[in-house]
């Protein structure tokens, strides 16, 4: 076993203080410290290239808690572990030397109770409003029923949603949902005048507690639930699902079931960029493209329900394969529509980018640096629309992304146009990789008979989202039901970096920054607004916003109270 | 009268979409059932985001104990007459979902639902068909018709 230079300059350091190290899988390492070491070792490793934190996992052993940081350096996890214990659940916070990590640890105090001390999101992160302080839902002496009577009994999410009246404070009142985005997230801005200074981000309305369902169902019928996480990159997470459990259970698939992994994986990602084209397209009031792009996403769905028998939920990845075959006689049809989609994709670009409508509001909107990218943490696209080399296909290649010539599209933009830039780029590259894998796919078994019984090992799987790195983490119990899992989506990663995009732009390009990480589990609907030099809060819909900016063109309101005394709660500006 | 009130509503049944916590699979089959393939708009239907605005409350997903008061302001906000469409698996009961602590159920557990269309998720010509069903009622003074002018 190779041990690599950190572990040893960390043992240097830390002395007595490193507990155990070691690899069990290629690219995994990990290192159990004493907690008083945590901000020692974290700074060590960032100082060694470990500036990316993947995730932060929280664990219940039953003995006591133990917190896994997973820091990542090109293609190489490293997972610091530390022992919590149950009566004095506390650590230091270690935003202030990795500002990306916020959110993760806020969701670890959420879920199991561990206290980071500096951390400075407010709770709950995840949980509805009313939880109680201190009980946490995934430690493991609550069971699903407990949870659900505690909710009930003290009424978790029943409060009244405040209301703020008189003093100058003008509410319009929105619930959080919206047309063209999907999913309701709370976002807070602190504006002077028409720039936004800082933004808080609430979310946790859809909060569902698939983890703990998990731990309660068989690998089998999680493949269902893994699915399901989210209803765009499907494919994405059973594909994170099962590297998971088949690098657990150490087992070997076919080599055509992994080219027709990578043929699914890249279908879904050209669905997914076309739907957020248009999307944002939307966004900025270019509709026109909304209506292309979700033609032509049309054809592509085609060829999925072809190819798996579903439009959106494919059920195609199991443990040890894939469901179905890409019979040789269908392979004509998908050339034929990736040749369709290359033309289209060209097409986009062209339209877009020479359209002045379309550039004067993305080129230099949402403005931020590459290192602030690198230290939020970002992932996917985004990343790499701010000039941030980083792709898990490449960097960590899995399935057969490795055997696979493709370029990782970066720009370095810096602004909302680059990830519209590098989105219409991947479609490219995601169709060359379709016709290489098509043409080089051998023969032979597409399915292996996997166990039902998953060992008592941890297994960290990550793949390329469209949406970004999406990680799993997997802790089998030695039966039929895992032990612990976890998902951390490409969305959260971004939410602290799109926070740093909104500070400095105008109000009325929220919809479009907001849109440019294509939030998957997200619509900012309802946005509170606070006008440091006048004291005033207001909250505003996205339509509110499109109006706002309609006038603001015209030039009959230049400030946000403007259209308050003006408009008031009326939304519908034509 | 009311047949012209009548006759106007079925003709432009305005719709609200909401997602209360589903997976967002439910959802781009509603938006894509608005895209040229489908088109939706042919029926008059057309999609608002303000509740104030709209007749139709199409929810999409389970009930998350965060969103269920919100989803209750939202359709006492919405003007009456309203008729609500569960569309899909997790709207109808939960679906997928029903083991997770955090999830109430269905819609029909905050509020009463008109039509179920079922499927995880149901393709665009379900969801289409769903609501034609529904403007046949309104536009016949089905019983959800009867039941809400009373």
């Amino acid at each position: 076993m190779d041990i690599p230079v950190e572990v040893n300059i960390l043992r240097d350091r830390l002395g007595d203080r490193l507990i155990e190290y070691g690899s069990i899988k290629p690219r995994r390492i990990y290192a159990r410290i004493e907690r008083s070491a945590v901000k020692d070792a974290i700074s060590l490793l960032a100082s060694h290239g470990y500036t990316h934190v993947s995730a932060i996992t929280g664990l219940d052993t039953g003995k006591g808690l133990e917190v896994l940081y997973h820091l990542d350096r090109t293609g190489s996890l490293f997972t610091v572990r530390v022992d919590v214990p149950y009566d004095d659940p506390k650590l230091p916070s270690i935003t202030d030397i990795i500002p990306g990590a916020v959110l993760y640890e806020g969701e670890v105090r959420d879920l199991f109770g561990v206290v980071f001390e500096g951390n400075p999101y407010p709770r709950p992160v995840v949980l509805p409003d009313g939880w109680p302080e201190d009980f946490h839902p995934l430690r493991k002496i609550y069971s699903v029923d407990d949870i659900r009577k505690t909710i009930a009994d003290r009424g978790v999410g029943t409060q009244q949603i405040e209301v703020e009246e008189g003093g100058g404070a003008i509410y319009v009142p929105i619930g959080p949902q919206h047309p063209a985005l999907k999913e309701p997230i709370g976002l807070r801005f602190v504006v002077e005048g028409e720039y936004i200074v800082k933004v808080k981000a609430r979310i946790g309305y859809n909060h569902r507690g698939i983890e703990k369902a998990m731990e309660n169902q068989t690998y089998i019928q999680n493949l269902m639930l893994a699915e399901r996480i989210c209803g765009i990159c499907s494919v994405a997470h059973t594909q994170c699902y099962v590297l998971a459990v088949e690098s657990a259970l150490d087992l070997d698939i076919p080599e055509r079931a992994r080219y027709i992994r990578v043929v699914m994986n890249e279908l879904n990602r050209i669905h997914s960029h076309m739907l957020w084209m248009g999307v944002a397209g939307h966004e900025v009031g270019f509709d026109t493209i909304l209506m292309y792009t979700w033609r032509d996403r049309e054809y592509v769905l085609d060829l999925l329900e072809a190819i798996s028998g579903n439009r959106v939920t494919y059920s195609i990845n199991v443990i040890g394969g894939v469901r179905r075959d890409i019979p040789d006689d269908m392979r004509d049809s998908v050339m034929k529509t990736m040749d369709y989609v290359e033309v289209r994709a060209k097409l986009y670009m062209d339209l877009l980018l020479r359209d002045p409508s379309f550039t004067r509001r993305t080129v230099g909107v949402g403005k931020a640096s590459t290192r602030d990218a690198l230290t939020l943490c970002a992932v996917g696209p985004t990343a790499r629309a701010f000039n941030v080399k980083k792709d898990i296909r490449k960097d960590e290649p899995y399935e057969v992304y490795g055997d696979i010539p493709f370029e990782i599209v970066v720009v370095d933009n810096c602004d909302v146009a680059g990830t519209f830039i590098v989105r219409a780029k991947e479609i490219l590259e995601s169709v060359d990789i379709i016709r290489y894998a098509l043409e080089h796919m051998p023969g032979g078994d597409y399915r292996v008979k996997a166990p039902r019984r998953v060992p008592q090992i941890e297994a960290i799987a990550r793949v390329e989202a469209p949406r970004g790195e999406l990680l799993h983490y997997l802790k089998g119990s030695g039966g039929e039901q895992p032990y612990r899992y976890k998902v951390r989506t490409p969305t959260l990663a971004n939410i602290p970096f799109v926070a740093k995009m909104l500070e400095g732009c105008n109000v009325a390009d929220i919809p479009i920054a907001f849109a440019a990480i294509d939030p998957c589990m997200a619509c900012e609907d309802r946005m509170e607004f606070i006008d440091e030099s006048k004291g005033v809060t207001w909250i505003w819909s996205l339509e509110d916003l499109r109006a706002y900016r309609k006038l603001k063109e015209k030039g009959s309101v230049s400030k946000p109270l403007e259209y308050i005394d003006r408009y008031g709660g009326k939304l519908d500006v034509s | 009268m009311e047949r012209v009130v009548r006759w106007a509503r079925a003709r432009s049944p305005w719709i609200l979409h909401l997602n209360t916590g589903g997976c967002n699979g439910c959802d781009i089959e509603v938006v894509a059932a608005l895209t040229p393939r489908y088109d939706v708009e042919r029926f008059g239907i057309l999609l608002r985001g303000s509740p104030r605005h709209a007749d139709i409350i199409v929810v999409t997903g389970p009930i998350t104990v965060q969103m269920r008061e919100r989803v209750k302001r939202i359709y006492d906000q919405t003007p009456e007459p309203k008729f609500v469409v569960a569309v899909g698996q997790c709207a109808c009961s939960g679906g997928v979902f029903r083991n997770c602590y955090s999830v109430i159920g269905g819609v029909d557990k905050v509020m009463p639902v008109d039509i179920y269309i079922p499927g995880c998720p149901p393709k665009p010509e379900a969801i289409i068909y769903g609501i034609a069903q529904l403007i046949d009622r309104i536009a016949g003074g089905g019983i959800a018709w009867i039941y809400r002018s009373k």
